[in-house]
């Protein structure tokens, strides 16, 4: 192994210490099981080590987002289904409410896997500019970027992906109706 | 979408899962390695991860074998790139000699640079302008993934919120602009350290700087609030304890004299007491020998003989009035009359009451020196009564047979019934008051017996300024002891909440912060509930802050100033306290106002003189 290869790998791997947590979450909240969120992780980040000094100097954290958004869509294309309901009963998330402040652990899960079924609420894209703006913390033009679409676009995703879900946890309609970002 | 949604969602999907797993996050690495491992061993894995990566717009980076393969391909690129550059500037062409082993980049784009920096051979003919759908078009996501980064810089990051978001959240511009500062400033520390992305928390020495403010104006609520409502308060309490001061050494001290009118002279407390004391017994063996002269007038007595003169002259102004017909209320009707009238009044009053009070008082002296076996004193004094007595007697009986016949004058047809009651009117004024003013003082007791009550009256009254002393002292301690009571219990408290509520404020700005910077992993410090606490009997303990790391506290100097004030007045009042539990009681145990009070006492007496 050549001297630049064992510093790629180097960085790569601490890349992954990282990144890995987020992305595990990213991939969770966009409805794969745990196995196959591992699966899409890891294949990832091999895509990441792989092209690494390509792209080690502009922003692989977008490029590995986007790779796992693209793997996500393939896989779940392959399978023909939807994403998995982690909650099994929709209705018992009714009367849910977002507050995950909770300090009680079990409470914190119930409010995770509420807010992973209100995922599944919303379709591909919303779920990703939704995810991608407020889990991931990408700015718009970020966003956009992974998702390969304008900002205006990933606005019009993130406050539709918002609505909904405020929906699905019951908080009924929305006070105002605007998208996000819109005057 | 209302603002709070937004703010709610993000927090939710903050919210660690099962990545947040450490025994987890050591196998996915195990896994990722031995992945590795076999991506390097399997062409078939690599080809497969090679196809994921372009799926994406993605090369896969040249393995070391196809390394050379990747730089003959850069070459022909810029190869091309040359091409085209020297056909545009219509440069001539130069074939590589013979001797230029390969192909040199540098030199090459440094020439083309010059060239493009010189003027340029002004051209035959315009160059045509391709169409614009006859350029290459590659798709927006892949011109976007592969575009070098020419506007911002490497690891460019943008706060998670807009203003325009911010503006819906309704976080004000100002603290939106200073949270994007710091928000700042973490990323780039944490980008320095290599610090991961979803644990770009705002550092210790950035909280400390965005919490000092709320910290200042916690400060100067607890100090102001200290000065408006404890002070006051501490003041009056140490009002209260000089105040206690000031009557506890008053009672020591003793100052106050007790003094006679029947002997002119000033005694201490215990002296008057033992003076008291003395009396008693002179009395008490005198009273045992059957000498009753001690004994005082009645009450009604004493204050008829104090009020006859008065109650007479308004007898006599009466009988001016209507018998001598001068107008007494409306002097200016007869000057002459009105004045005559007055000195007359007045000096009969005068006059008639001296005479009666001498001749009471010689006959008390006689009376008291007679029973001493005082005989020649004794006879002085009767002599000395009986020649006032003549002399009162000679006025008395003038004046009111005056006020008989200018009476029976008046009203000469008056009925016998009115006669009577002129002359029973004239007699009670000028005959009867002058009696009993005489008899009051003259069977008021002896000398002995009126020092004697005299001095109990003083004791009394010195007795009781005494327990009214101690009582106040009593309750201005007790109200010390509120007082700290209130400020250790409720104004102390009181105020450190509030600075703390004050203080709490931070949690705003810097849930801003952290919402900004965004992606974080771990959940927001929850708010400190702490507060200041008593922690023994009195003493204060805990701090007034906050649970984010690295921000300061509350200087708690004010409050530990108060309380140990408060501890210092609560020290004086303990003292104090002690001085009034350990106060000698005092002489003059119960009254003795007047005498005799005791029958069985002098019987007592009489039994122990016989």
């Amino acid at each position: 192994m050549s001297p630049d290869e064992e510093q790629a790998r180097r960085e790569v791997d601490k890349f992954f210490d990282d990144h890995q947590g987020e992305l595990l979450g990213f991939l969770l909240k966009m409805g794969l099981s745990l196995s196959d969120a591992e699966d899409v992780l890891n294949d990832s980040f091999l895509v990441i080590l792989r092209c690494w000094r390509r792209i080690r100097d502009s922003n692989p954290r977008a490029y590995l987002y986007e790779v796992a958004r693209n793997r996500v869509r393939t896989l779940m294309g392959a399978r023909g289904r939807k994403a998995e309901d982690p909650m099994g009963d929709p209705t018992a998330a009714g009367n849910a409410n977002l507050a995950v402040i909770a300090i009680d652990f079990a409470q914190q899960v119930v409010d995770r896997q509420t807010m992973r079924w209100a995922l599944q609420k919303l379709t591909q894209r919303e779920r990703e500019a939704v995810l991608l703006r407020y889990y991931g913390g990408y700015s718009l033009a970020e966003a956009a970027r992974i998702m390969g679409v304008t900002t205006g676009t990933v606005k019009g995703y993130a406050a539709r992906g918002l609505e909904k879900l405020y929906r699905a946890l019951g908080g009924g309609d929305s006070a105002t109706g605007r998208k996000e970002g819109t005057r | 979408m209302n603002h709070i949604d937004v703010d709610l969602v993000r927090r939710s999907l903050a919210t660690a899962g099962e990545e947040a797993d450490e025994k987890e996050t050591a196998r996915r690495k195990a896994r990722f390695e031995a992945s590795i491992a076999a991506l390097e061993a399997d062409p078939e894995e690599r080809a497969r991860i090679d196809s994921i990566a372009a799926s994406v717009g993605l090369e896969p980076a040249e393995s070391s074998d196809d390394a050379d393969n990747a730089q003959a391909a850069h070459q022909t690129a810029w190869k091309r790139t040359l091409h085209r550059l020297r056909r545009v500037r219509r440069l001539p062409h130069q074939p590589p000699t013979a001797n230029q082993a390969h192909f040199d980049l540098d030199a090459d784009l440094a020439e083309i640079i010059g060239d493009y920096a010189s003027p340029a051979p002004r051209p035959t003919r315009p160059p045509r302008r391709r169409p614009r759908t006859s350029q290459p078009r590659r798709p927006a996501r892949a011109r976007r993934m592969t575009k070098p980064e020419t506007t911002r810089p490497v690891g460019h990051w943008e706060p998670a919120l807009a203003p325009r978001e911010a503006a819906m959240l309704e976080i004000p511009r100002r603290e939106y602009e200073s949270a994007v500062l710091f928000a700042r400033m973490a990323i780039e520390e944490h980008k320095q350290l290599g610090t991961a992305r979803d644990q770009w928390e705002p550092t210790r020495i950035l909280n400390h700087h965005l919490a000092d403010p709320f910290i200042t104006d916690g400060e100067q609520e607890l100090a102001s609030r200290l000065e408006k409502e404890a002070d006051l308060v501490l003041d009056r309490a140490q009002d209260l304890i000089e105040d206690v001061k000031g009557y506890l050494d008053e009672i020591a001290t003793d100052a106050r004299p007790i003094s006679t009118p029947e002997s002119g002279s000033n005694y201490s407390v215990a002296a008057a007491v033992e003076r008291v004391g003395e009396h008693d017994v002179t009395i008490e063996r005198d009273e045992a020998y059957g000498k009753h002269h001690h004994r005082r007038a009645s009450t009604l007595l004493q204050r008829l003989a104090t009020w006859a003169p008065w109650l007479e002259a308004v007898g006599f102004l009466t009988f001016v009035t209507y018998y001598l017909n001068v107008p007494l209320l409306e002097p200016w009707r007869d000057w002459l009359g009105w004045s005559f009238a007055m000195v007359v009044v007045v000096g009969i009053i005068l006059g008639q009451t001296c005479l009666a009070r001498q001749a009471a008082k010689s006959h008390n002296h006689a009376r008291e020196d007679h029973v001493d076996g005082h005989r020649h004193e004794a006879g002085q004094g009767f002599r000395k009564r009986n020649w006032y007595l003549a002399e009162t007697a000679v006025t008395a009986v003038t004046v009111t047979g005056g006020m008989i016949w200018r009476g029976t004058a008046t009203l000469a047809n008056a009925s016998i019934g009115v006669t009577a009651l002129i002359i029973f009117a004239a007699t009670v004024t000028g005959l009867l008051l002058p009696t009993l003013a005489y008899l009051g003082i003259a069977l008021d007791g002896s000398k002995i017996s009126r020092e004697r009550d005299s001095l109990a009256a003083n004791l009394d009254d010195d007795l009781d300024d005494y327990l009214e002393i101690i009582s106040d002292s009593r309750r201005s301690l007790a109200g010390v002891a509120e007082i700290g009571d209130t400020l250790r219990n409720k104004t102390f408290p009181d105020i450190c909440h509030a600075a703390q509520e004050t203080v709490d404020d931070v949690y705003g700005f810097y849930s801003t912060v952290r919402l900004l910077i965004g992606g974080l992993a771990a959940d927001p410090p929850p708010k400190t509930s702490k507060s200041v606490e008593r922690g023994g009997a009195r003493d204060i303990s805990g701090y007034i802050g906050t649970s984010i790391p690295g921000a300061g506290t509350v200087n708690l100097d004010p409050l530990f100033d108060r309380q140990r004030r408060l501890d210092e007045i609560e020290a004086q009042r303990a003292s104090l306290l002690n001085r009034i539990v350990a106060l000698p009681t005092h002489p003059w145990g119960k009254s003795h106002r007047a005498w005799p009070h005791d029958d069985a006492k002098i019987s007592a007496a009489q039994t122990a003189v016989n």
